[in-house]
């Protein structure tokens, strides 16, 4: 039966937050607190979180404003027509690489992650193929469903969030916390680059801002889109600090997850929590990696117009499965994410380039 | 296209029904509840214990699988913790399981030598199935004769000693529970610590009282014995409850602890002497009183409390003055404290707080106690 | 894959459409005959297209006392004979005619019929044969008059029928107990009764190429959204098959995704689900025939609202709501869960559970998931066989498969006790749902998530629950979103969908069928 013109396609501002949250919410949080630790003193990291969120809140509000002010205009055609049509296409494939690295290292990630929590012996490529055949099904749905899983998913990734945080209240330990503010600037600012790295993926906001029922509202919702993952790492760090202490904290590879395994349920219901809220965490990691497939596959569709997006997703995910299966060790997927991150930081200089050639030439938007 | 898509999935729908990599019944698996640690008979690394569990004795007829023990102790040598337990599982028709573990118990013996705590807890904290909440305890003795009780009322010993453990609520001479994940911090902080005490009495065991572990050197360098154990409770303020009892007019009095709070507070001055004020606040009743008191008199209650109050001042402070002479180790976490509230100045003397200098040893502790005895029970008198 | 399967589908539906269609002009040749002048040609036609059947009564007689043939022609059964006798034949044959002649002025017959002469409340006057036999085989009387090029059907329709009974799977404790009938007359004016709006509407349709059913698409104008009633028109429109006996037939004919496991439509034997439908800006479909009448667009969380939610406290009916959100969710994922937890994940069960657990297992012979699906399926075929059996006796299957397999199974050492437990609990929390259809719907994924707990544990599950999250996000209504108002977020939509508030907290009709008149209480109601 034919779909209905009257039924909504348009992403509201809450789909549009909520999106922004949840590509940013995935892998990065997982081992955030370690790398945190690391640079800081004491519980000083959350400076550095939040220095690193209203940096990146600050680029969204940037990229939001940008394309809102091409309304109708998909991010190639307005890129094309400030900066030119090859270095559009060439600015546009970058983005599609790098959202296809981001959806290729959360594959790797948590089907690594599975196999040491939960499924040991299953090698990982089948834990990858199965769960990227369900990014695919998510992905050739409409789009507006993939917004609305978001939607779906997210309060039930806070809630979890909140209920380790407290059945930890326990363990917390104030002596942990303090002393405050003795780390030196420099090691904060660092600890803020390294959270920078998680919370790449909300450069989704320069694609999507066109398919939102109010555009204007797009700088709003990117910057909150990015608030709620700072308080959520934030709290996620400082209960990690205060439940291990820092220098425990940087020896645990993944400290989010090892606060789970502290919880203990009150009544012994289940035990072993950590391997629920693992379970609940890939629908986290879940809906990273499909808006990521899912915004270069509209890149694409906006390059090539003719191209069918149930073909392009089929052709997309083959190459994401090889890409993650490439790393071979630990190391090496670190190394690989970092590169990757860099790249996308060195990608925030894209709407700084638009506003301001756009400035020079007196482009504007329809 | 149909083609194209359909045989490949073929292909992965057989894969998975050849698969199913990780499947393990659960009456397959060996549940490994405790560990206990001995040093080998040569001398020549450890002896290590593993109690399994047998669940065919836990079913709803247990009758059928006859009597005999609900577990079973499997006793190997070898160098190392992870070698050790996987000859085992190369011995046992069940793989052992960890998931399940609670316990380590490591011999006096073994943990007085220099950096063997470490190397046995590593892959107890490291391995994925192993939980941050396992409990530690050093067996004043063999740990494998720990394990061997035969507990009254529980059919597992490493259950019956894990419950124990756990009801410091009710006695302020038991140490608070040393869980894997704390110890893993105190290891990497290079504190000194005190881990709780297992010791086999004629039919049960007994967890009373705390081994003193160095920081430095993470070897076992004495214990700490109840009277001891109940200072200490104080000072760290782990005390959740228990009595005190103190003599006025020449007979007995129980006070019990309902509610206790403890705050600290230190000092340093230049010359890097320490300063440690203890506030230790406390609520509760009498519990047993040996003479009829007129506990509506609020002077009679105030000499009481003051009574109450000393009796904790001299606990705390012989406790303190022990482990300064004895030990000359810190396991109060007093260093913790110093580093919150005087951040700059412990970067100077943190590597001489337990050791060099010691200004552990020469810091002096100033104890307040305050005790307000909110009830007298039931009754005011039992007889006249 | 899906998208391929759909494919095939359509190629095949397409075929099937354009063969029928070839089948269908040559009969419509056959039948759209003119009615002639002549009394006794006319009669010979119908006699031939329906071939002479026993229970076509053909009476002539005569008009008055002239000699002027006429004849009524009906079906014997389907109607009321009586007044086809005392109502049509004596009348007309006692008509009294203006002068006393021997021949009848036929044009003004015509006039004086429906006039003066019948009291029948249903006249039609029908030109072709088609509409004749449509007619008589509605239980309506043809009257055939000699001269006449036109046919008189009258409505005498009377059979035998099932009088109003409560429905027996939607009961309620407290709340209306009168239920649809099979007669679609019944069952509108049931809803008349109960909504005396002049806006409400009832548009008929006949649907089913041979069977000629009627349906009725009602709607109340004013509240429903258009756009919704135009797209249901044009999708029952588009209904062209033999036969349409129930609505069931009709909701797979008209949803928007014939693959999905999931009910689209609520069908419903209840007038007060349908009233209170309507006024929430929905449309019905009533169908001639069936007691079942189905209501759209249909969101998720409608399926676990019951009508006794309004009429009962509303904080109890408010954990009602929840529980049954709960029991769902236990009704697909507890056997999965059992399997997952006990070949995958011991560790998450309690310790001492574990152990007695394990214990219990030690003689059974099969690996957690053949044990689930072993039972699960047993489970299934008790069902089954349950609703076939007559009732006394199918009471005796529960008992019998449900205690006495059950016992025998775990005594033999088949299954596990704690199986046991699962499989009556998963069975009891499917059956807490008030929809049956969603009930079918979650007996279905459980096996699949059985199966994927089967294969990768709690993992399996999770990508289970994704993937049913997916399907329902990307499903729709009539064009409503199928996850409204989780999906697409209606906040005022939640106060009776997730919780029940009370009557008064529930201003708006719900949003997600953006209904024209959004106020459902007045503001004298608000205090």
């Amino acid at each position: 039966m034919k779909q209905l013109d009257y039924a909504d396609e348009k992403i509201s501002t809450r789909e549009f937050i909520l999106g922004i949250t949840s590509i940013i919410l995935g892998i990065g949080v997982l081992s955030l607190p370690r790398n945190l630790a690391q640079l800081t003193n004491s519980s000083d990291g959350w400076i550095s979180i939040l220095i690193g969120g209203t940096f990146c809140a600050a680029i969204a509000w940037v990229m939001a404003k940008t394309a809102s002010k091409f309304p109708k205009q998909t991010f190639y055609e307005y890129t094309s027509s400030v900066l030119t049509k090859p270095v559009s296409i060439l600015i546009s494939f970058t983005y599609i690489a790098y959202f296809i690295c981001i959806a290729a290292i959360s594959t790797r990630v948590i089907s690594g992650i599975s196999k040491v929590y939960m499924l040991e012996r299953t090698p990982i490529e089948v834990i990858s193929l199965f769960f990227l055949l369900v990014v695919i099904y998510a992905v050739s749905g409409s789009r507006i469903a993939l917004f609305r899983l978001n939607l779906m998913f997210i309060p039930i990734i806070i809630f979890i969030v909140v209920v380790i945080q407290v059945f930890n209240i326990k363990l917390f330990d104030m002596t942990n916390i303090r002393p405050m503010f003795i780390t030196n600037w420099s090691n904060i600012l660092s600890g803020g680059k390294e959270s920078i790295f998680a919370f790449l993926g909300f450069e989704i906001v320069l694609f999507y801002t066109i398919l939102m029922k109010k555009p204007k509202s797009a700088a709003k919702a990117a910057v909150v889109g990015v608030t709620i993952p700072m308080v959520v790492y934030i709290v996620i760090y400082l209960f990690a600090i205060g439940v291990f202490s820092n220098i425990v904290t940087q020896n645990i590879v993944y400290p989010t997850i090892e606060m789970a395994k502290e919880v203990e349920i009150p009544g012994q219901f289940f035990e072993r929590f950590e391997s629920i809220f693992f379970t609940i965490w890939i629908m986290t990691i879940f809906n990273t990696t499909a808006m990521a497939l899912d915004v270069s596959v509209y890149g694409l569709t906006s390059i090539f117009p003719k191209l069918h997006k149930k073909k392009l997703v089929f052709a997309l995910a083959p190459i994401i499965y090889l890409i993650s299966m490439m790393p071979q060790d630990f190391t090496a997927i670190t190394s690989f994410s970092q590169s990757t991150s860099y790249v996308g930081v060195g990608l925030f200089s894209i709407p700084f380039l638009i506003i301001i050639v756009s400035k020079i030439k007196g482009v504007k938007g329809k | 296209m149909n083609k194209w898509i359909s045989y490949p999935l073929i292909c992965i729908f057989l894969l998975i029904l050849a698969g199913c990599w990780d499947r393990v019944e659960i009456e397959e698996r060996g549940f490994v509840i405790a560990v206990g640690l001995d040093k080998a008979e040569n001398g020549e690394g450890f002896e290590l214990t593993q109690q399994i569990v047998v669940p065919g004795k836990f079913g709803p007829d247990s009758a059928s699988g006859g009597s005999g023990d609900a577990y079973l102790n499997i006793t190997r040598q070898g160098e190392t913790m992870f070698e050790i337990i996987r000859e085992v599982a190369a011995e046992t028709s069940r793989s052992p399981f960890y998931e399940h573990f609670k316990l380590v118990i490591i011999s006096s013996e073994l943990a007085e030598e220099e950096n063997n705590l470490p190397h046995i807890l590593d892959h107890f904290i490291r391995y994925h199935e192993m939980r941050r909440a396992t409990k530690v305890m050093i067996a004043k003795g063999s740990a494998k004769e720990i394990l061997e009780v035969e507990p009254k009322n529980e059919r597992l010993p490493a259950i019956y000693i894990d419950s124990i453990s756990v009801n410091n609520f009710k006695n302020s001479r038991m140490v608070p529970v040393s869980r894997i994940g704390d110890l893993h911090e105190q290891l990497l902080n290079e504190n000194s610590y005190t881990i709780q005490k297992v010791e086999k009495g004629e039919e049960t065991v007994k967890v009373v009282g705390n081994a003193v572990i160095e920081g430095k050197t993470n070897s076992l360098i004495g214990f700490l014995e109840a009277e001891g154990t109940e200072g200490m409770n104080f000072l760290t303020g782990e005390i959740q409850g228990g009595i005190i009892k103190t003599k006025y007019k020449g007979q007995d009095i129980v006070y019990d602890m309902k509610t206790t709070n403890h705050k600290v507070k230190t000092i340093i001055d230049n010359q890097n002497n320490v300063t440690i004020e203890v506030k230790i606040q406390s609520e509760g009743s009498i519990g047993e009183a040996l003479l009829p008191l007129n506990f509506e008199d609020p002077k009679v209650i105030e000499s009481i409390e003051q009574q109450i109050e000393q009796e904790i001042k001299d606990k705390v402070m012989n406790t303190f003055e022990k482990v300064q002479e004895e030990f000359k180790v810190d396991i109060f976490g007093f260093g913790n404290y110093l580093e919150q509230q005087h951040y700059q100045k412990w970067q100077e003397i943190k590597k001489d707080w337990e050791q060099g200098e010691n200004y552990f040893s020469q810091s002096t502790l100033k104890p307040k106690v305050n005790i307000r005895i909110r009830r007298s029970e039931n009754i005011l008198k039992s007889y006249k | 894959m899906f998208s391929s399967l759909k494919k095939f589908l359509k190629k095949k539906k397409k075929k099937n459409n354009s063969q029928n269609n070839k089948v269908e002009h040559s009969n419509q040749e056959d039948f759209n005959i003119e009615l002639s002048k002549n009394l006794s040609e006319d009669l010979l036609n119908i006699e031939e297209m329906l071939d002479k059947p026993d229970d076509l009564i053909i009476r002539k007689f005569s008009i008055g006392e002239t000699n002027q043939a006429c004849a009524v022609v009906c079906i014997d059964g389907l109607v009321d004979s009586e007044s086809v006798t005392k109502k049509i034949i004596e009348t007309i044959q006692h008509a009294k005619l203006d002068k006393n002649e021997k021949s009848v002025d036929v044009k003004k017959f015509k006039e004086d019929l429906t006039a003066h002469i019948l009291s029948s409340q249903s006249v039609n006057w029908a030109s072709t044969l088609d509409d004749v036999s449509l007619g008589i085989h509605s239980g309506d009387t043809a009257l055939y008059v000699d001269g006449l090029e036109e046919v008189l059907i009258i409505g005498t329709r009377k059979w035998e029928e099932r009088g109003v009974e409560e429905p027996v799977t939607e009961a309620v404790i407290r709340g209306p107990r009168d239920g649809f009938t099979e007669n679609i007359r019944t069952n509108t004016a049931h809803v008349r009764r109960r909504l005396r709006d002049p806006n409400l509407r009832y548009e008929t349709f006949k649907v089913g190429r041979r069977s000629k059913n009627t349906l009725i698409l009602s709607y109340i104008d004013g509240i429903v959204n258009p756009k919704i009633v135009e797209e249901a028109k044009r999708r029952i429109k588009s209904i062209d098959v033999d036969d349409v006996p129930e609505t069931g037939i009709v909701e797979q004919l008209i949803e928007d995704s014939y693959l999905s496991p999931f009910p689209q439509m609520h069908s419903t034997e209840r007038p007060d689900k349908v009233s209170a439908a309507l006024l929430e800006g929905r449309v019905a479909i009533f169908l001639d025939g069936t007691p079942f009448v189905l209501l759209a667009p249909a969101t998720f969380g409608q399926f676990f609202q019951s009508p006794e939610d309004y009429y009962q406290r509303f904080p109890i009916q408010t954990f009602v709501r929840l529980l049954r959100y709960v029991a769902a969710f236990i009704a697909v994922f507890l056997p999965a869960l059992y399997i997952a937890l006990l070949s995958y994940h011991p560790g998450m069960i309690p310790s001492k559970l574990a152990f007695s657990i394990a214990g219990t297992r030690e003689g059974v012979p099969f690996p957690a998931f053949v044990e689930a699906f072993l039972m699960e399926s047993m489970m299934e075929l008790l069902r089954e066989a349950g609703i076939r059996l007559p009732k006394p006796i199918g009471q005796t299957i529960g008992i019998v498969g449900g205690l006495i397999i059950g016992e025998a199974a775990v005594s033999a050492g088949i299954v596990s006790p704690i199986m046991v437990i699962i499989v009556a609990s998963t069975a009891v929390a499917s059956f807490i749902l008030p929809s049956y259809g969603m009930t079918l719907t979650l007996r279905m994924l459980k096996f699949g998530s059985m199966f994927a707990a089967a294969m990768f544990g709690l993992f399996g599950i999770i990508l289970v629950y994704i993937m049913i999250n997916i399907h329902i996000t990307n499903l729709k209504s009539i064009g409503v979103p199928y996850s409204a108002p989780f999906g697409p977020f209606f906040k005022k939509d939640w106060k009776d969908m997730v919780f029940k508030l009370p009557e008064s907290a529930l201003k708006d009709r719900p949003k997600m069928t953006k209904p024209q008149d959004t106020n459902r209480i007045g503001k004298g109601a608000k205090k």
